[in-house]
């Protein structure tokens, strides 16, 4: 006689653990190797050399230019996220809502950017802010200005710019929070008396928090450490916190202090993630339906 | 002038590209009536009721709610209820504000919108539950929710695609009962789609059958059931018999006719339109009004199924039609292979014209 | 609805936003100037030309590749495996396992780069192919675990246990039956991977050395020191790249849906 049934439904749908683990291991190697590892000797460089020390990350937080640097990085993170979150969310509703070739060219203008190198579009940036730039033709043109702007290496550059390179990471998480909230129910607040404004505040909005959460922890998280496009848009007046590291690295040699830097992003980036983790499980009312 | 409670469609029609989902249909629900719309899928059932509560507009015709002109209001502006198939309960609010949303919409404050609104759950038999999430509740209790939202504002229309095609057979026949008794209760026109005839018949007062878009017939339940007008209604409702034939004589509409069938067997009924001489028919008769009868019609016994109260018999005629025969338990049970002769009151075979 | 056309109107000037500025130097590209103008006075490939004669950038290029292709095919291979145990397997801690595939998308690109440059550096790794494809592995591995685990959540296990129940071994039911269905995802899962590691700037910037560079890093250095308009071309042809890859990706979704639909 053969195993019963239910034997053979798990045979079938489960490997041993055994196996399971054999499959992980290439992955576990090489996480090692190449992210753990790496991330490991760095941390223990900042804290560790010349001998057990917290000095390296009291360094960060004495000295006003690099606390200043510290602010800057998350002053414009968040006017980053920010300025993503009103141009992606506009743009996520009327993906969601649109159907055929519409959707499709929408898509494609979110994606398209996504997967395009993210130093093609800054170097755009930088042509287009040049002192005979295209913007600033126009500018004069329109007639806002008689002489060039100075707009490459300024703050607002270096927020455009990264607004522009993040604001995919912005709306794909939108459209999909979106798109999950079925129609029937603006259906239903539209029948029960709520005029579209009203159904958008007290259904739409509300359903689509997850996505607005996630689409911000990923804006703010890449742009706080947000490397390129500072350091090509911005100047010496606009650094931010990566380009402070490189700093450390490649022109300065002090591997403890840049390992101390690493180590407050780091923080920084854990301590959002598992903040978010926990308060924001507003998932669980979407994955009712 | 108005009338609370009336709905009415006058020549709808609307298409989609070239679908043509509802196809010139006039209907009438009265106030306080129970109105069912019944078809097989696709026969535009939704698509009518989506024009009533105003998120499809006709591509011609009339919407009329209370006796207005109300075929391009928008949706929230129609103070009518309404329950959808899937449950659309927000899944962010607690029962007690699902229900209270309507009132909120239309600025009833605060502290009677709570109040109302464990009134209205009271009336569908969830008082208590007002401070749950919605899936913490079941699918059938969700629907319950749902129809208190709808009729916590007092509407004097309620419209329902389907509601209770989600849920376990018992618990839709509960439901059923429920929902004809509130509606009773409360005195509230009902507009309800459904393509389960059996749901049809036990809640509607009245049934409008539809197939392709058009209105095929409406009345009473007995009405569709004994005095179908025309093949398909025969067909959709019921279990029917159909027995082709040629017209002997002549015959106006309600009067008996006779068909001859393909092998000369005589079939007697009642002409639902008037018959001229070799027109072609269709005779309709249904399982339980066939009998024995020594000078009736001979039939082979293909197959008989024992079910319980009754058997039912398999026959085929000698012209090759099919038909089904109840006998009654403790009665004699032919076994196949036999030949028996059957009959029927003429008034209970429905004479069509037309047909294969 | 009125409400609805705001919407969309403001919609439409977002995606402009988005667009624009990449697409304006495809016609900057074959201006004769060697300032770009918008418009462009002429019509010239001599930028072009310029890129393809020039044996850095093509030496940079082909190093990209190279660590393209090698970091696609381990990253696809690794994450297939990793995807099939968490879906099929129970391995012991799981939710760490799950920590560890967001890992490199939840740590900044700046922290990894800077610390592979420390370690690479002490090695003797920095401007090698094997740096760059375990670097660049790491990073395409998260997304091409999810690109296979979607697929793999989509397939019906009752397949292959139908399969098993008409007498096929394990490994033949998945090879046959599995496999088949949830190719299209490790083929999105490959592509992705090799245009993560194709277009990875960071830690490129800080792991290449004078021999060994990949073209992000080299058009990093240019844009720095040199603005060029072989830049303009440069950028014109990644961004064709992208455009290839993307219907790709369409094209591989498609037929999986449409297979899945059979
Ligand atoms: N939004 C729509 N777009 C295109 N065709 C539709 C749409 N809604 C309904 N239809 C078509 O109209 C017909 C009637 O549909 P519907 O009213 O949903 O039928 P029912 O509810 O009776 O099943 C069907 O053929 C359906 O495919
Ligand atoms: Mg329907």
């Amino acid at each position: 006689m053969s195993r019963p049934p239910s034997a053979f439904f798990r045979g079938a749908r489960e490997m041993s653990p055994a196996l399971s683990l054999l499959l992980l291991l290439p992955f576990l190697v090489v996480l090692f190797i190449a992210f753990l590892l790496p991330v490991g000797v760095l941390l223990h460089e900042s804290l560790f050399v010349p001998a057990a020390t917290l000095e390296h990350y009291a360094r960060v937080f004495d000295e006003p230019v690099y606390l200043r640097v510290l602010w800057r990085t998350i002053r414009i993170a968040a006017l980053v996220t920010a300025i993503c979150l009103v141009l992606g969310y506009p743009l996520a509703v009327a993906m969601a809502r649109a159907r055929g070739v519409a959707l499709l060219l929408l898509a494609a203008c979110v994606m398209l950017p996504l997967w395009t190198s993210v130093l093609v579009r800054t170097y755009a940036w930088t042509v287009l802010m040049r002192r005979n730039g295209l913007i600033n033709d126009l500018l004069i043109g329109l007639g806002f200005t008689d002489a060039p702007v100075r707009l490459l290496y300024t703050e607002g550059a270096v927020v455009v710019a990264m607004a522009h390179v993040l604001l995919p990471f912005m709306v794909l998480p939108l459209w999909t929070a979106l798109r999950a909230i079925p129609t029937d129910y603006a259906r239903a607040a539209a029948i029960l008396g709520a005029r579209p404004l009203r159904s958008f505040v007290e259904v739409t909005l509300p359903l689509s928090l997850p996505g607005v959460a996630s689409g911000s922890l990923m804006v703010f998280l890449l742009a706080l450490g947000f490397f390129v496009t500072p350091a090509l848009v911005g100047g010496p007046q606009q650094m931010m916190i990566a380009t402070l590291i490189s700093q450390q690295v490649r022109e300065l040699l002090n591997w403890p202090f840049a390992g101390a830097l690493v180590g407050c992003l780091l923080l920084l980036t854990l301590v959002l993630v598992a903040f978010f983790n926990r308060a924001m499980r507003l998932d669980r009312f979407v994955a009712s339906s | 002038m108005t009338r609370a409670g009336e709905v009415a469609v006058e020549a709808l029609r609307k298409t989609f590209g070239r679908v043509v989902a509802v196809d010139d249909v006039s209907l009438t629900a009265e106030p306080a009536e129970f109105l069912a719309l019944l078809g097989p899928s696709g026969s535009g059932k939704t698509t009518i009721l989506m024009t009533l509560a105003g998120f499809e507009h006709p591509t011609s015709g009339r919407v009329k709610l209370n006796g207005e002109d109300a075929t391009w209001w928008p949706a929230h502006r129609r103070n009518i209820g309404m329950v959808f198939q899937r449950t659309t309960l927000f899944p962010h609010m607690s029962v007690r504000d699902n229900v209270a949303f309507p009132l909120k919409m239309r600025g009833v404050p605060a502290r009677e919108r709570g109040a109302q609104a464990d009134e209205a759950l009271a009336t569908v038999r969830l008082a208590g539950y007002g401070d749950r999430l919605p899936n913490q509740l079941s699918g059938g209790q969700q629907q319950r929710v749902a129809l208190a939202r709808a009729i916590v504002y007092r509407p004097p229309i309620l419209l329902m695609d389907e509601p209770l095609s989600a849920l376990d057979k018992a618990l839709r026949e509960e439901m059923q009962l429920e929902i004809k008794r509130l509606q009773r209760a409360l005195g509230i026109t009902v507009v309800f789609v459904t393509h389960d005839q059996t749901e049809a018949l036990t809640m509607a007062d009245r049934i409008a059958v539809l197939d392709h878009g058009r209105l095929m017939q409406v009345g009473t339940p007995q009405a569709l059931y004994e005095s179908p007008e025309n093949p398909f209604v025969a067909g959709f409702i019921g279990e029917t018999a159909f027995l082709d034939g040629v017209a002997e004589r002549s015959a106006d509409p309600g009067g008996p006719a006779t068909l001859r069938a393909a092998d000369g067997s005589k079939l007697h009924g009642t002409a639902v339109a008037a018959l001229a001489t070799g027109d072609t028919a269709q005779l309709a008769v249904r399982p339980e009004r066939i009998r024995r009868a020594e000078d009736g019609l001979a039939a082979e016994v293909i197959e008989t199924f024992y079910v319980g109260a009754e058997t039912a018999c398999l026959l085929r005629t000698a012209f090759g039609a099919q038909l089904r025969m109840r006998i009654a338990a403790g009665a004699d049970v032919p076994a196949p292979g036999e030949t028996v002769r059957v009959a029927w009151d003429p008034a209970h075979g429905r004479i069509f014209r037309g047909g294969a | 609805m009125t409400g609805h056309r705001v919407v969309d109107v403001y919609a439409w000037l977002v995606c402009v936003f988005l667009m624009v500025p990449t697409i304006i130097i495809i016609p900057m590209s074959v201006g004769p100037d060697r300032f770009l103008q918008f418009p462009p006075r002429g019509f010239t490939l001599e930028w072009y030309g310029a890129y393809f004669s020039d044996r850095d950038w093509i030496a940079a290029t082909l190093f990209s590749l190279k660590a393209g292709v090698i970091a696609a095919i381990l990253a696809t291979v690794i994450g297939t495996m990793v995807a099939l145990s968490l879906v099929r397997g129970r391995p012991p801690g799981r939710r760490a396992i799950e920590t560890l595939v967001v890992g490199p998308i939840v740590v900044p690109h700046i922290a990894l780069a800077v610390a592979l440059f420390l370690v690479f550096d002490r090695l003797g790794l920095t401007g090698t192919l094997v740096g760059f494809a375990a670097a660049h592995t790491v990073l395409a591995l998260p997304f091409a675990v999810f690109s296979v685990l979607a697929a793999l959540r989509r397939f019906d296990p009752a397949l292959e246990m139908a399969a098993r129940s008409c007498g096929a071994s394990r490994w033949r039911a998945f090879l046959n039956v599995t496999l088949p269905q949830i190719l299209p995802g490790i083929a999105s899962a490959a592509l992705f991977a090799f245009i993560i590691s194709f277009d990875e700037a960071v830690v490129s910037f800080f792991i290449s050395d004078i021999d060994g560079k990949t073209l992000p890093r080299k058009m990093f250095e240019d844009i720095d020191y040199d603005l060029s308009p072989v830049l303009a071309a440069v950028a014109t042809l990644l961004t064709a790249l992208s455009v290839v890859v993307l219907l790709a990706a369409h094209w591989i979704g498609r037929r999986g849906a449409a297979r899945g639909a059979v």
